[in-house]
């Protein structure tokens, strides 16, 4: 079944408000995902930095890890979120980062990357996710979530959403892609890694390739549907963009807001009832096979 | 005329009321507040009552209707009077997939939109 949620802003007032808005989104679609939770929120940039979203098998592993990143980066901040980290190192120290990562601390995964963007998923409860993480306490201009009912692969956090294939870039997605696996062949020829057998990531992968080719966010979900074959919603967030693409006949639900403030996503419309002004919403189902893309 | 908040009343406590309801009762409008989308509002009524709701509601609203008349002032979820018997459903704003899909009797009144599959095996 699964949960998507997202939330782009367009009045900066609300941005203090950003993450209690997408936990109570997450929190009411519990019920269509209590395996696993995750979202992206998109925060302030801090100037010329790279924010790397890490993830660790445990809090006291992913703070031990943190302690020892702090030591070897001077210009490293810090933020731990539970089993994750949020570390913001200058661009120039990037490529010794991810060097010291890969020989120092393996088993850390690096789950999302950018100027604006951390990315947590884990499993349990959504509510309790968001809890665990502090979402509530987040600022930001823009957000996407997914709760997820696990149906073809096991409850682990790497079959968790949303996926992050490029700087700034993640998808959660409401569906199955049944070609996904020569697509993948496709994109490692073209580069990309994958770290899962999960179609969501192809998906996620697709449109970044698309992007680095440098179509917008739009364009590139408006080719996906020549290429992606199977049934789906996907949410999408880029640095500075949201975008929302249901596929031919429309098989998973999606239900959008949109006001003067913010425009809102939700697999069911219970997901957008407690969002300020929603009484007087422009409130629609999105079309089969059509683009919606917002950009700030 | 009894109001219910489903806000402070479960909607099991609501359905269950409504279910319990005889022929002849005196309890012939009710009105419902904060509906907030939830599911299977006045499902599976069966009497002569008019519902009236304020607000959008979720999946299978007034499904397998029968004799009631339920007025949803707001939007409708997927399967709105599914598999309606008899009686009338009016949504005053839009409705979502298969409104009164496998549809054996009654009337089913949209002013907004109507998503696919809408009156599929009546």
């Amino acid at each position: 079944m699964c949960g998507i949620v997202g939330l782009f802003l367009k009045d900066p007032s609300l941005e203090p408000e950003l993450g209690r808005l997408t936990e109570g989104m997450l929190a009411t679609l519990s019920d269509r995902g209590p395996d696993s939770a995750g979202f992206a929120v998109y925060g302030e940039g801090r100037g010329d930095k790279t924010k790397l979203t890490l993830r660790a098998s445990s809090a006291k592993a992913m703070k031990e890890i943190a302690e020892r990143i702090g030591h070897a980066f001077s210009d490293a901040t810090i933020e731990l979120h539970d089993t994750h980290a949020v570390i913001a190192v200058e661009h120039r120290s990037l490529p010794r980062l991810n060097e010291w990562l890969a020989c120092d601390a393996p088993e850390v995964d690096i789950v999302g990357r950018g100027k604006r963007m951390a990315l947590f998923k884990e499993v349990g409860l959504p509510e309790k996710v968001a809890e665990r993480f502090g979402l509530a306490q987040m600022q930001g201009t823009h957000s996407i979530g997914h709760t997820r009912m696990a149906t073809e692969s096991a409850v682990t956090t790497d079959g968790a959403h949303p996926y992050s294939t490029g700087e700034d870039q993640c998808l959660v997605h409401n569906g199955s892609l049944s070609n996904h696996n020569n697509i993948r062949r496709t994109l490692r020829r073209e580069g990309f890694d994958f770290e899962t057998e999960n179609d969501t990531e192809v998906a996620a992968g697709y449109l970044s390739w698309k992007m680095r080719e440098g179509l917008s966010l739009g364009d590139a979900l408006k080719v996906s549907l020549n290429d992606l074959d199977g049934f789906y919603t996907f949410v999408v967030g880029t640095e500075n963009g949201f975008g929302v693409l249901r596929d031919g006949i429309a098989c998973k639900p999606a239900i959008m807001a949109e006001t003067d403030r913010y425009v809102a996503f939700g697999s069911e419309y219970r997901a957008l009832a407690n969002l300020p002004g929603i009484e007087t919403a422009r409130v629609w189902e999105p079309e089969p096979a059509t683009v919606y893309f917002w950009e700030r | 005329m009894p109001e219910v908040d489903l806000g402070t009343t479960p909607l099991r406590t609501l359905n269950a009321a409504l279910h319990n309801l005889r022929p002849d009762t005196n309890e012939r409008h009710w009105i419902i507040d904060h509906p907030a989308g939830r599911h299977a509002i006045a499902a599976g009524l069966d009497a002569p009552i008019m519902v009236e709701i304020n607000g959008s509601v979720g999946y299978y609203c007034a499904g397998m209707n029968k004799l009631a008349t339920v007025l949803i002032h707001g939007s409708a979820g997927t399967g709105v009077a599914e598999n309606m018997l008899s009686g009338f459903v009016h949504v005053a704003g839009d409705a979502s997939q298969s409104a009164g899909a496998t549809g054996r009797g009654g009337l089913l009144r949209i002013d907004g939109n109507a998503s696919s599959r809408c009156g599929i095996s009546m």
